[in-house]
């Protein structure tokens, strides 16, 4: 057992090296993809200044508070887009190509296989602007205690887990819908309402935020928790992440068996 | 670069039409994302701003109206002109543009005649539908034909600046990174995701000197009523006659760069 996990590890770290080589074969491209992957990031946090600085605020949170959260969003993406990231991106290129089923040929199950080689250094750009961004944040709002921290940690390993099953979930979807990269935008619009205080949606569609896809698990519960904040319905939440984590699995699962392939 | 026939822009866009017709799917994936998109911004606006006041030099209601027409125009004026070039220049088949009988920007551009035209159908009208739906009454810009005029300004000035950062290909192996960098400060700048008027008064002249406000931005704030450049009040015939000059000199700025472009143009066959 000991030896099958380590053989797992080597594969995966395997794939790091792999793909640190293949982005540092191009500096300057590797370069601007950085600094451009952690400036489109930036985004909401330029709309949630400008907010503040015209007189504006979401109800109940300083300018700090609210930056927090997207800094805790970017920290998390960053985190989860550089390992497990790449894994939408190579699975439609190669259903598109038609090299899928070398993958499906290779003695590993085809989801550890495509996860290997899903890292993309571009992503750490995420991780370097969401951690300077929550650091300076936790500065103006003040240093949480041991207790906030460890329950920042258990919310923060739900957000990466509502991340992979999210990723998993694009992945299986170009299987069968070849070549649609707009997954990533579908994802990328439902994860946006989690940047931002859940006090902006209207109290009737609250309870949306922690139930079926719960978008504030990506990063209000855990900045809520930095922040001492109460977190409700945080284990409607955390059943919302397994049953999404669990169905993705399952879908990946269910539309490999109609990948249509006619050879690479 | 010589105007080609009409007959052929329009043969071009119809090919494309329906090229991209056989990735509707693709398109209908707006279907979803504009209104959420809208809906995320509409409850940014309502729950941050109150009815009474202004911000930026807008009420709530303009800013509504202003998302959801931003997202709207999106579509009417979007293209990819700049990985397409770059993409063509990359693989070398760029070689087979260089053989037909209208410059590449021509056929670029009738391309984008066409698929826009498809995604004004097939994504625009029934967005702006439930857009409407959700407002209780139509999403309905002011300015009449000013607006209209600025809008097609708009969509040119976007080819111009996207085959532009295209034109880098020529110069650099790899320029995803390069064009991403372009597209994210042309949306900002442009006001693809809050109004230029939000911006500190001291930095608008820069962004007002960049053509990227002049896409989405001037058309968009005719369409709420009320056009605002570096605090002025701005009628919409001023502004769409500095459009004009705007998209004027970035052609120029264009031509000289295409002709830059071409000499270090290599290729093997594509």
């Amino acid at each position: 057992m000991l030896q099958a996990i380590k053989g797992h590890l080597e594969l995966h770290l395997e794939g790091v090296r792999l793909g640190l080589a293949v982005r540092l074969a191009n500096r300057l491209d590797f370069a601007a993809s950085l600094l451009v992957m952690m400036g489109l990031e930036f985004v909401p946090t330029l709309i949630t200044a400008l907010l503040y600085r015209n007189g504006l605020a979401f109800p109940g949170w300083s300018l700090h508070e609210a930056l927090l959260v997207q800094g805790v969003f970017l920290t998390a993406k960053g985190i989860a887009y550089p390992l497990f990231g790449g894994l939408v991106w190579n699975t439609g290129e190669m259903v598109r190509e038609g090299s899928f089923e070398l993958v499906l040929l290779q003695p590993r199950h085809p989801l550890q296989s495509c996860m290997a080689r899903a890292f993309d250094a571009e992503d750490l750009g995420k991780l370097a602007g969401g951690l300077a961004l929550s650091s300076w944040c936790l500065a103006h709002v003040g240093v949480p205690s041991a207790l906030q921290m460890a329950g920042f940690a258990v919310f923060f390993a739900l957000s990466i887990a509502l991340f992979l099953a999210s990723i998993v979930a694009m992945g299986s979807l170009l299987i069968v819908w070849v070549g649609n990269f707009r997954v990533y935008e579908i994802f990328e619009t439902m994860a946006s309402l989690g940047q931002f205080p859940s006090t902006i949606l209207p109290k009737n569609l609250r309870g949306l935020a922690v139930a079926g896809f719960p978008f504030a698990a990506f990063a209000v519960l855990p900045a809520s928790s930095l922040l001492g904040r109460s977190v409700e319905g945080i284990w409607l939440a955390v059943a919302s992440v397994a049953i999404l984590l669990f169905a993705s699995l399952t879908l990946w699962n269910r539309l490999l068996r109609r990948l249509v392939g006619a050879g690479g | 670069m010589i105007l080609p026939r009409p007959q052929a822009l329009f043969a071009v866009a119809s090919v494309t039409w329906k090229e991209w017709t056989a990735f509707r799917s693709h398109m209908l994936v707006s279907l979803f994302t504009g209104p959420l998109r809208f809906l995320t911004l509409t409850w940014i606006w309502k729950a941050t701003s109150s009815p009474s006041a202004m911000a930026g030099g807008m009420t709530t209601d303009d800013l509504i109206t202003y998302s959801g027409l931003a997202i709207l125009l999106g579509y009417a004026v979007f293209d990819f002109a700049d990985w397409n070039l770059q993409m063509l220049v990359r693989t070398g088949r760029f070689a087979n543009h260089l053989l037909q009988p209208m410059h590449h920007a021509w056929y670029a551009l009738a391309q984008k005649m066409g698929h826009r035209a498809l995604a004004i159908l097939i994504e625009a009208v029934p967005v702006w539908v439930l857009v409407s739906l959700f407002l209780g009454r139509p999403l309905l810009p002011h300015g009449g034909m000013w607006f209209l005029l600025s809008v097609g300004f708009g969509f040119l000035l976007m080819f111009v600046v996207n085959y532009a950062s295209g034109l880098v290909g020529f110069w650099l192996t790899r320029a995803e990174g390069v064009r991403r960098c372009t597209v994210l400060v042309r949306d900002t700048f442009g006001g693809a995701w809050i109004p230029l008027s939000f911006f500190p008064l001291a930095i608008q002249p820069i962004l007002f000197a960049t053509p990227y406000p002049w896409i989405l931005y001037v058309p968009l704030r005719i369409a709420t009523g009320r056009l605002e450049i570096l605090g002025r009040i701005v009628e919409p015939a001023l502004a769409v006659g500095l459009q004009l000059v705007v998209l004027t000199v970035s052609v120029i700025l264009l031509s000289g760069l295409d002709l830059l472009a071409r000499r270090r143009f290599l290729a093997a066959g594509g």
